[in-house]
């Protein structure tokens, strides 16, 4: 029996709805701080938040995927420090190896992480938050076993080849752009438009009535845990790129907590079941404007956190009242 | 039917994958083992023999070369006064974790602690129970309202007056000017924020703020990156924590064209890497080898009740040094003599 076909393009307009709002959002901020202070708009200032907005995307669209799913995944911001140390450590003198070497390390790390965690909730019936909670303090201590505690950075002639992928830009566009664009249209077919991504919704939005319809719930559960720890893996690589060190006690932290941001921003709700892969990007893309205006509006650094939480409420707010009203009608 | 052989190959395909994870996990947990043989003891660390005095040097980050330079000179005193020396780093940078070493010192009975106190306040009381016990000394931060025999370490007035100094050597014209540090609830960058607006209290230079990242270097550069574009006419940065000035001359890389001046602080491998490349001005850095030094030598004298030379105000500054493209070679030189001694010190059991 197939799952109910109708559920999934349903979902895809409630979830579109908020992406159309955040995009709203998103413009709003974007116009707003950028006649408040045209520099804004420079060409060096949007590069900077395409980077970012692009880096932090693919750790989120990882997320998403889990979250659609009916999962979690709390160790994202772990393994961005893990992969980072790793990545840094197999390039430096002790191993000396080439960059596609360690890509393929580190991706079949992840996505051996990512197994292991979909085999241990599948298999054991082990709950997502405990056993990736278990996984964000075990890679974290990893990574700091590793390096004895300190930062692995490198000088930015000593790997080209990856500073360029994180921090190069082709025709004046960040190289992570193309990266995420690269990620994100295989990942939109997949989740959208092929039957193994809407099983990935089935699921999320009921398990049991997915698993009797017929649905691979746990070879599919454990695909999504893979996905995002791979997606996950290509972030830490490139922000290692970018900023040029990893300091194995706080690389990614709270990037996880970034990540389902992005995703509820996105659309996605974390009882599972929607969202919107395209929506995670404009979401993770406000976020990081966010961290501009507050510098371009001169509020003190310390604003940051009290605008975030505002706007985000000011997101839900309206998206809820949005909702509300298209329902009315 | 379809639904029940569905269900079969799925549990097959889990079942295959599970044992695939067990055979990986074996191996993967004997590496885990043996990483963990080979690098999990790094925060304590101690000579031998328990027949002479056991003092404790205790600091505020889990380790970084800053430490291991300051844990040499530790040693170095160590084997001139014939006495033990105990490392202790807490894992998280936090004040309870602080405690919770110090509790513990005093119920294994400890001779003497050197601290380095993440937060004056919340330590006093826990220091003060250490001093009745034994002497405490506060090392590379002070906590003044408490009963430490006496603070050694660096004058961050000082040390932020000396980069504002760099600065303005290098920029004698003036201009717009940004600093940038993790966090200003932290005494010695409040301290080394003071020093430099005193160094930079000239109408042509306009400091636009102070800016803090969360001790993330990540953050950091994202920080620079936006006052950057915010400031085209800004010419100086000032880094008041190790990490800032080498984000900013990374933020710098991307801003092809732009001449900002960068000074920063501390000795830090990518500090020395920035300025013999050119792209970092000059630092101002502590001596942490005297701060383990000149420690272990205090804790000894008070142990043994000898007259110790402690001033009146209790303040023993160690004087400070600036990291310029001219010297960076030699600087980077004397910190691996001192981080060989160490190894060396080490072997021989300090």
């Amino acid at each position: 029996m197939e799952p109910d076909r109708r559920l999934a393009p349903a979902q895809f307009t409630e979830a579109s709805l908020q992406v159309f709002v955040m995009c709203g959002l998103l413009a709003l901020l974007v116009f707003v701080t950028g006649w408040w202070n045209p520099q804004f708009l420079s060409a060096y200032s949007l590069r900077s938040v395409l980077r970012d907005t692009a880096i932090w995307s693919l750790f989120a669209l990882g997320q998403a995927i889990v979250i659609i799913s009916g999962g979690i995944d709390l160790s994202v911001g772990s393994l961005i420090a893990f992969v980072g140390v790793l990545a840094l450590m197999l390039l430096g003198d002790d191993f000396g190896l080439a960059l596609p070497t360690v890509l393929v390390i580190v991706s079949s790390f992840a996505v051996f992480v990512g197994v292991l965690h979909g085999s241990l909730i599948c298999g054991l019936n082990l709950q997502p938050f405990l056993v990736t909670l278990c996984s964000l303090l075990i890679l974290r201590g990893l990574a700091r076993v590793m390096t004895h505690d300190r930062t692995v950075s490198f000088d930015a002639g000593e790997h080209a080849l990856l500073r360029t992928l994180g921090a190069g830009s082709l025709c004046g566009v960040p190289i992570p752009v193309f990266i995420l664009a690269g990620a994100l249209v295989p990942l939109g077919f997949f989740m959208h438009h092929t039957v193994p991504g809407r099983y990935l919704y089935a699921i999320g939005s009921n398990v049991d009535a997915a698993r009797y319809s017929g649905v691979r719930v746990n070879a599919l559960r454990i695909v999504s845990y893979a996905l995002c720890s791979l997606l996950t893996a290509v972030a830490a690589v490139l922000e290692a790129g970018d900023v040029a060190s990893v300091p194995p006690s706080n690389a990614g932290l709270a990037y996880e907590m970034y990540g389902i941001t992005g995703a509820v921003l996105g659309g996605c709700s974390l009882r599972g079941g929607q969202g919107s892969l395209l929506g995670v990007v404009v979401g993770m893309a406000t976020l990081r404007v966010i961290k501009s205006v507050v510098i371009f509006f001169n509020l003190s650094t310390y604003w940051t956190f009290a605008v975030t939480g505002l706007v985000l409420l000011a997101a839900v707010v309206v998206d809820s009242l949005v909702r509300a009203r298209s329902q009315s009608r | 039917m379809r639904s029940a052989v569905i269900e079969a190959t799925d549990r097959m395909a889990l079942s295959l994958v599970w044992r695939l994870g067990i055979l990986v996990s074996r191996r993967l947990a004997l590496a885990l083992l043996l990483l963990l043989a080979l690098g999990g003891c790094e925060n304590t660390r101690t000579t031998p023999d328990a027949a002479k005095p056991r003092f404790a040097f205790v600091v505020n980050v889990p380790t970084d070369r800053f430490w291991d330079i300051a844990y040499a000179g530790c040693l170095k005193a160590a084997q001139e006064e014939d006495v033990i020396v105990e490392f202790h780093a807490p894992n998280e940078s936090t004040a309870q974790q602080q405690k919770q070493i110090v509790e513990a010192l005093l119920s294994r009975g400890i001779d003497g602690i050197a601290i380095s106190p993440l937060n004056p306040d919340s330590l006093s009381l826990v220091l003060d129970q250490a001093a009745e016990q034994c002497p405490v000394i506060c090392q590379d931060s002070d906590a003044v309202n408490s009963k430490r025999a006496c603070y050694i370490g660096t004058n961050n007035v000082a040390l932020g007056r000396q980069m504002g100094e760099l600065l303005k050597q290098a920029l004698p014209d003036g201009g717009k000017l940004a600093l940038f540090v993790g966090q200003l609830d932290v005494a010695n960058a409040r301290e080394r924020q003071q020093g430099v607006l005193e160094a930079l209290d000239d109408p042509k230079y306009e400091v636009l703020g102070t800016f803090t990242d969360g001790a993330q270097p990540a953050e950091a550069k994202r920080v620079v990156t936006d006052v950057l574009a915010k400031h085209p006419d800004l010419r100086g940065i000032v880094g008041l924590w190790g990490y800032n000035a080498p984000q900013a001359v990374n933020a710098l890389q991307g801003s092809v064209g732009r001449e900002v001046v960068v000074v920063g602080s501390d000795e830090s491998i990518e500090t020395c890497r920035a300025i013999r490349a050119g792209h970092e001005f000059g630092s101002a850095a502590q001596r942490p080898y005297e701060f383990g030094y000149q420690s272990i030598k205090m804790l000894a004298k008070l142990y043994r009740g000898e007259p110790a030379d402690v001033p009146a105000n209790k303040t023993i500054f160690v004087d400070t040094y600036v990291i310029t493209r001219q010297n960076v070679d030699q600087v980077e030189r004397d910190i691996n003599d001192k981080l060989s001694e160490l190894e060396q010190l080490r072997q021989f059991g300090g």
